[in-house]
């Protein structure tokens, strides 16, 4: 195990490391000097739009993170209680998890051209009548920052919950259901909770790259679309100035890792609502 | 006779191509211990399935309490089953495990705790209440999952192989105290094992099946003396002596029918009656019912050995077949030695013929 | 399997089509992208006129491209190279020390899977300017075997979850050395996950943009370079590039398909 650990406490720890460090340093014209300064900070919680920037861009990860529980959760239930060949669901699995592997780039770009003024859909749905103006929503807008966010992050979502939902035996159903529940009652009660630690992971899994993605927004986004990636990418090559850019990193983060946590609690809070029927009329 | 608690009519299913019931018919009355009983692959579980409403059978009617349940949810039938593996949820502790089935049935928090509790108490369990699952032993979990199924008081219980988890000395340990329970409580229970010793122990009635069929339902004692099948003879009983025998004179005033056999003539039981004279059959012929005679030479020891509490000892039956002959106790027949062999009127069986598969 | 009853018919139903929307709303994207590489019109967008594969001709004969193509293939084999040595030895010695420190340390070593690629490249760029090394496709490779080693442990972890050790004490017994049973009696077992993991890492980094956007100076991959192009509107030489892409992807997914199946088999319930 030892090369991998080393190589990470050189290549993983010393980077995240000088984010930090560097986030307290300041500029002197165009060269980094060492210091301390907490310049920065106040900048980031002064200067303009920074931090409502870095709460939409965690709202829109958190959005994008539901919606791929929402959508995966069906499906990989399906998946794992309902077909037979698993030779099947492997390869439906990996079907789904194509758009992961063709990187963001390739995304992106197919999403533009589905989605633009004379994209696929305006085309088509011109085409049948069914609008007479192309739709003007469905490009440079949030709706395809989150669309394009969930295209890239469910796959996550789905593997996390069909893996988690393997680990529940299936005669704890039948148990459920022999014991009188109808089959949202088992589901509630007894596959939901077990399948909370999946939901947990995927959730994490998908949010890392739906709060940091920078393509999407730059490019689907539109004017109001950009996120915090965008803004932090702006500091170190547009603005060259590091040590601004690192403690945004810094704030971005920690309000990352903030909302994580709470989406965590809820997904929690609500299963247990859920399997306890309270709150439920 | 009150109507039977439950009634299995003609029920067939098939997975592909492979019959698991095959126009399976019984009753159970109320309060019965009915085990149901097969090698694996018998198709005993899946009968299980079919009363807890977990399948649905392809064919066929099945009525508790007089009302039909085929085509009805595992939830809206009265019955409750304790699981192979226990199927216990992990995620609760043993008490809410306990109250499961109590939720779902709306009760309130005192009297299904109080039920419960009571369930707990039955399998000496209450101390163990806010366990959590994953700290019990099996012969724990098996109690557990007792409790949980008796806790809604089911008009019928289903035990699927409840103690094939356990190993042998605490089987026979819980095997007891399950009978003790049950049969004290009179719950209705349908208990499916492999097992034949569970079986004869505790039901009151044992349907034996085999491949889907249903091949005999009798008590106990009834399927020792008269088994109807040589699968039920040799399943039941282990090694015995089957022997070809010709029906010499149709029963006698006790019910008797005689026959001549390499034994000699017998007299023997028949289940069935009207064999004529000259009908060949098959005769069941238990080791131990059969004595020996040290003042005859008919027979032929080919080896006699002495296997703990029994002497097994097995004779040539001069045509060729080998007989089975337990006595309790030491003996010191050589090989070679010329006995005679008798069986007592009455203590060996015609098994019918099995023509009607 | 759950059996089924006359009722939940409909339910699966529902979910059946849930499923099919899934797997069209993954694929849909990017066959209509495929599908427009292949039009005979000078734009991403209706209508079809024909078929012509006169962009990819256009595609293999530009310089730029081949060059940016050369880098991303130089980079993502050597990426998937040290990716594949670091997380195979790690997810080795994690299968067989399990003790809590150790648990402990796997979990860390899979860190990277969490952390936003942005941070990752942004630190990766202050530490490589702040110890003096140039940024090249060197400091790329470092940070992106960085990055993307917890996806190669991860499948040899999960494959190894149910080996049999008794298959390499056995090789050891038989007079092995250490090299030989691993070759012998672990490698033969592991090999698809390892193959799986290689060509994982090496997508990763083949379609990688902001690792190599950060990290990276003075030459091309070719993400960086669609990304760039685009900004001019999608040609369909373009599409035909990002197809390449695709069709690269799906040669992966087609490949790390077999360990799938043996880690959905591994947790699936016996026959109802």
């Amino acid at each position: 195990m030892a090369p991998w650990s080393l190589w990470q406490l050189i290549f993983f720890a010393l980077p995240l490391g000088f984010i930090f460090v560097v986030s307290f340093w300041h500029m002197d014209g165009s060269t980094l000097q060492p210091g301390f300064t907490l310049d920065n900070y106040r900048g980031v919680f002064t200067g303009g739009d920074q931090l409502s920037l870095v709460l939409r861009t965690c709202l829109t990860a958190v959005l994008v993170v539901a919606i791929a529980a929402v959508v995966c959760y069906p499906v990989a239930y399906y998946l794992v209680f309902r077909m037979r060949s698993s030779g099947m669901v492997a390869t439906l699995l990996t079907l789904i998890a194509l758009p992961f592997l063709v990187g963001p780039v390739v995304r992106t770009v197919a999403w533009k051209g589905i989605l633009g003024l004379d994209g696929i859909v305006n085309g088509l749905l011109g085409t049948v009548g069914l609008i007479g103006e192309p739709l003007e929503w469905l490009l440079f807008s949030r709706f395809a920052v989150v669309l394009a966010l969930v295209y890239n992050t469910y796959p996550f979502m789905l593997f996390a919950l069909v893996l988690s939902l393997q680990t529940v035996d299936a005669r704890l159903i039948a148990a459920a259901r022999d014991l009188g529940s109808g089959a949202m009652a088992a589901f509630r009660r007894v596959v939901l909770p077990l399948s909370v630690p999946g939901l947990l992971v995927g959730s994490l899994l998908s949010f890392v790259p739906a709060v940091s993605a920078s393509l999407e927004p730059e490019l689907l986004g539109g004017p109001g679309g950009r996120s915090s990636a965008n803004a932090i990418t702006d500091k170190f090559l547009v603005a060259v100035d590091w040590p601004a850019g690192a403690a945004l990193t810094v704030c971005f983060t920690a309000a990352a890792v903030i909302a994580c946590l709470l989406f965590g609690a809820l997904v929690i809070t609500l299963s247990r609502v859920a399997a306890t029927g309270r709150g439920r009329s | 006779m009150p109507d039977p608690e439950l009634c299995v009519r003609d029920v067939s299913i098939s997975f592909g191509r492979k019959l698991a019931a095959d126009r399976v018919s019984f009753d159970v009355r109320k309060g019965e211990f009915i085990a149901v009983l097969g090698p694996s692959g018998s198709g005993k579980s899946t009968l299980l399935r079919m009363l807890g409403g977990q399948i649905e059978p392809d064919s066929g009617e099945i009525k508790l309490g007089g009302q039909s349940i085929v085509g009805l949810s595992p939830n809206q039938i009265d019955c409750a089953t304790v699981f192979q593996d226990y199927a216990l949820f992990p995620h609760m502790s043993v008490i809410q495990n306990v109250e499961f089935g109590l939720v779902m049935r709306k009760w309130g928090r005192e009297e299904r705790r109080a039920r419960a509790m009571e369930a707990l108490a039955m399998v000496d369990m209450e101390q163990m209440a806010d366990r959590g699952i994953e700290m019990l032993s099996g012969g724990e979990k098996q109690r557990v999952a007792t409790a949980r199924a008796l806790a809604v008081r089911p008009r019928v219980l289903l035990m699927d192989e409840p103690l094939s988890a356990l190993d042998r000395l605490i089987r026979l340990r819980v095997q007891r105290e399950i009978s003790t329970l049950l049969h004290g409580l009179e719950v209705t229970t349908i208990y499916v094992t492999h097992d034949q010793r569970e079986a004869l122990t505790m039901a009151d009635r044992v349907v034996v099946m085999q491949q889907g069929r249903l091949e005999q339902v009798a008590p106990p004692l009834e399927l020792i003396r008269a088994p109807r099948s040589r699968f039920v003879a040799e399943f039941l009983g282990g090694a015995g002596n089957y022997v070809e025998a010709e029906v010499v004179a149709p029963s006698d005033r006790d019910g008797l029918v005689e026959v001549d056999s390499p034994l000699g003539r017998l007299a023997v039981r028949s289940p069935e009656s009207g064999y004529p004279a000259g009908t060949g059959v098959t005769v069941h012929v238990r080791p131990e019912d059969i004595v020996l005679d040290e003042t005859a030479t008919d027979f032929e020891v080919r080896s006699a050995a002495f296997t703990g509490e029994v002497a097994e000892i097995l004779v040539d039956d001069g045509r060729g077949r080998t007989l089975t002959v337990k006595r309790l106790g030491i003996c010191d027949l050589d090989q070679g030695r010329r006995i005679g062999l008798t069986v007592a009127p009455g203590a060996a069986v015609i098994i019918p013929n099995e023509e009607s598969e | 399997m759950i059996p089924r009853q006359r009722g939940e018919l409909v339910g699966d139903r529902l979910l059946a089509a849930m499923l099919a929307l899934a797997v069209f709303f993954s694929l849909a994207p990017l066959v209509i992208l495929a599908l427009f590489s292949f039009n005979d019109f000078p734009y991403y967008s209706l209508p079809l006129k024909g078929i012509t594969t006169s962009w990819y001709g256009d595609l293999f004969s530009d310089r730029q491209i081949a060059r940016g193509l050369g880098n991303s293939l130089q980079i993502g084999i050597m990426v998937a190279i040290v990716a594949t040595l670091l997380g195979t030895s790690f997810a080795i010695g994690g299968a067989r020390l399990q003790n809590r420190s150790t648990r402990a340390l796997f979990a860390v070593g899979l860190l990277p899977l969490v952390t936003p690629a942005l941070v990752l490249a942004i630190g990766s760029q202050i530490l490589f300017v702040q110890i003096g090394l140039p940024l090249s496709k060197a400091t790329v490779i470092l940070a992106q075997a960085t990055a993307f080693t917890p996806f190669v442990v991860l499948l040899v972890a999960a494959r190894l979850a149910n080996f049999q050790w008794s298959l390499v004490h056995a090789a050891r017994d038989l007079g092995a050395g250490p090299w030989a049973a691993f070759r012998t009696a672990m490698l033969p077992a592991i090999r698809p996950a390892i193959i799986s993991g290689f060509l994982v890492a090496f997508l990763m980094s083949f379609s990688d943009f902001i690792i190599g956007f950060f990290t990276g100076r003075g030459f091309f991959t070719l993400p960086a370079l669609i990304y760039s192009m685009q900004r001019v509107g999608i040609s369909p030489m373009l599409l035909a590039c990002a197809t390449v892409i695709v069709v690269a992807a799906l040669i992966g997914a087609v490949t790390a398909r077999g360990v799938l199946v043996s880690i959905t088999q591994r947790r699936r319930n016996p026959g109802a």
